[in-house]
């Protein structure tokens, strides 16, 4: 148990001095397969279809706020869509902006699960998003747990349904629509993920909640457990034909990856770690908050609180250059203690 | 002198500058009724767009039932559905955007509060210290 803790403290150390490296690095894989699933899964326009621009794209993903994975990916989705047919962009667009007028403007957070269930989805490792979701958001994440399930089946509906359509020369714009539409609303794996995912997110939302002790392993593992039997369950009685063996291996890398989610957020909170300069008459300030979450190495795991305000904050202080203090590097080998005393005994004499 | 209490305070100033003053200080500007009022006004506009949009999608998936139908239509009925549509869709969104709104402007007016509660304190730690600093001046009291 104590090489756990000591190998969880390593890793956090090693992240805590490689922050800023690490978190672009995150960024750039998660953009580089949400963009390969867009492309995979339309790529009806060969101009973006290219591994070359994913690359760059990725790469100004990395730089950027996370919310650009969402911007790009949005753009992407909708440049597709409108090469494969103008009706189906538009359609595209109406989802895109129904989405952002009833839900999203909301919780603009959120957004990034647009993006981020399709790729998950194409990965085999759908649990994920609900499992996260429940662990980090509030109870109308499964709402975005809904709309993203939704954008990985219209995707797939656009690939199964509509591009044969176009293929064989029928350009009815308004059986093209309705086809869309109902293949959407009428598709069995789209209803099962869709319960299987809500039910989930808020079976882990309100596990994580309860004041026991290892409540976050404990929602994890019930949200895992009740994934799997809901999806198998409702996809036999509705007859999705959903696989199984794969839901169930999807299902054990979503708890890894869920704990793991876990490891950051709860044990150290290092996904909160604010990085702030600011500078008063005699000094420029570095400082680096790190939330107050982490246990002690020798004491044992505190009780979860999720509004601990304290902070470690970390000082890396410069001094003005023009200040002239006795803190300057000049003074550094001056005893000034040792020669106020002799001041002062000089004045007593 | 570094000072660990106006360091953590200094800190807790920047994080809120950092995070929260764009938004929170916007808000806390508006009276209560005002900002809640724009919240509303601004719902009225996207719920209305949001539900053109929506009965567009409608009518393109009825599209063949309308035209085989159209003379069989009572149009009286099918307006007085879609208006009640409309002011049920407005009215739970009109709550859903009231309730956000209020909890955002209560928010954002104790952030306010506690971030100007923090300058005046990091302004008496400043002046306490420059006092020290005086008093504490080699030779300074025994002149």
């Amino acid at each position: 148990m104590s090489t756990m803790l000591e190998w969880k403290e390593k890793t956090l150390d090693f992240y805590d001095k490689y922050r800023q490296y690490v978190q672009l690095i995150l960024k750039f894989v998660l953009a580089f397969i949400v963009f390969l699933t867009i492309n995979r899964e339309l790529g009806y326009l060969q101009l973006i279809d290219n591994l070359f621009v994913v690359l760059i794209l990725a790469l100004l993903c990395a730089i950027l706020p996370l919310s650009a994975i969402v911007v790009f990916g949005g753009i992407m989705i909708l440049l597709h869509t409108f090469a494969l047919g103008l009706e189906v962009g538009v359609l595209t667009l109406i989802f895109f902006l129904l989405m952002y007028l009833l839900f999203f403007r909301f919780t603009p957070k959120d957004t990034l699960a647009v993006v981020i269930t399709p790729a998950a989805f194409s990965v085999g490792i759908p649990g994920v998003i609900p499992l996260t979701a429940g662990l980090l958001g509030g109870p109308a994440s499964a709402i975005s747990v809904c709309i993203g399930t939704f954008c990985y089946y219209y995707l797939k509906v656009i690939k199964k349904v509509i591009k044969p359509v176009k293929k064989a020369g029928n350009n009815d714009i308004l059986v093209n629509l309705q086809k869309l539409i109902d293949g959407i609303l009428n598709n069995k794996a789209f209803l099962v993920f869709m319960i299987s995912g809500v039910a989930v997110s808020v079976i882990v939302y309100v596990i994580h909640r309860l004041s026991v002790k290892y409540a976050w392993y404990l929602a994890i593992g019930v949200g895992c457990v009740s994934y799997v039997i809901i999806t198998a369950v409702s996809g036999a009685v509705m007859g999705a034909g959903i696989s199984v063996p794969k839901l169930l291996l999807g299902t054990v890398v979503s708890g890894g990856i869920a704990l793991i989610v876990d490891f950051f957020c709860f044990n150290a909170d290092y996904s909160n770690i604010e990085s702030l300069q600011y500078e008063d008459d005699s000094y420029f300030y570095y400082v680096k908050a790190v939330p107050k979450k982490r246990s002690d190495m020798t004491n044992e795991r505190p009780a979860r609180e999720t509004n601990k305000t304290n902070k470690n904050i970390k000082i890396d202080k410069r001094m003005d250059e023009n200040t002239d203090t006795d803190r300057s590097g000049g003074y550094s080998d001056v005893n000034f203690r040792e020669k106020l005393e002799k001041s002062l005994d000089d004045i007593d004499r | 002198m570094i000072s660990k209490e106006r360091i953590a305070l200094m800190t807790d100033l920047s994080l809120f500058e950092k995070r929260e003053e764009k938004r929170y200080l916007r808000i806390s500007k508006y009276y209560r009724s005002d900002y809640i009022g724009i919240s509303l006004l601004k719902n009225f506009f996207t719920v209305t767009i949001a539900y053109v949009l929506i009965l567009l999608l409608i009518s393109i998936c009825e599209m063949d039932h309308v035209m085989y139908k159209l003379s069989e239509i009572k149009f009286r009925p099918l307006t007085l559905r879609m208006v009640v549509g409309y002011i049920l869709l407005l009215a739970a969104y009109s709550v859903i955007t009231y309730i956000i709104s209020s909890v955002r402007y209560k928010e954002a007016k104790k952030g306010v509060e506690t971030y100007e509660e923090d300058l005046k304190k990091l302004e008496r730690l400043y002046k306490k210290e420059s006092g020290q600093a005086r008093h504490k001046r080699p030779g300074g009291n025994r002149s």
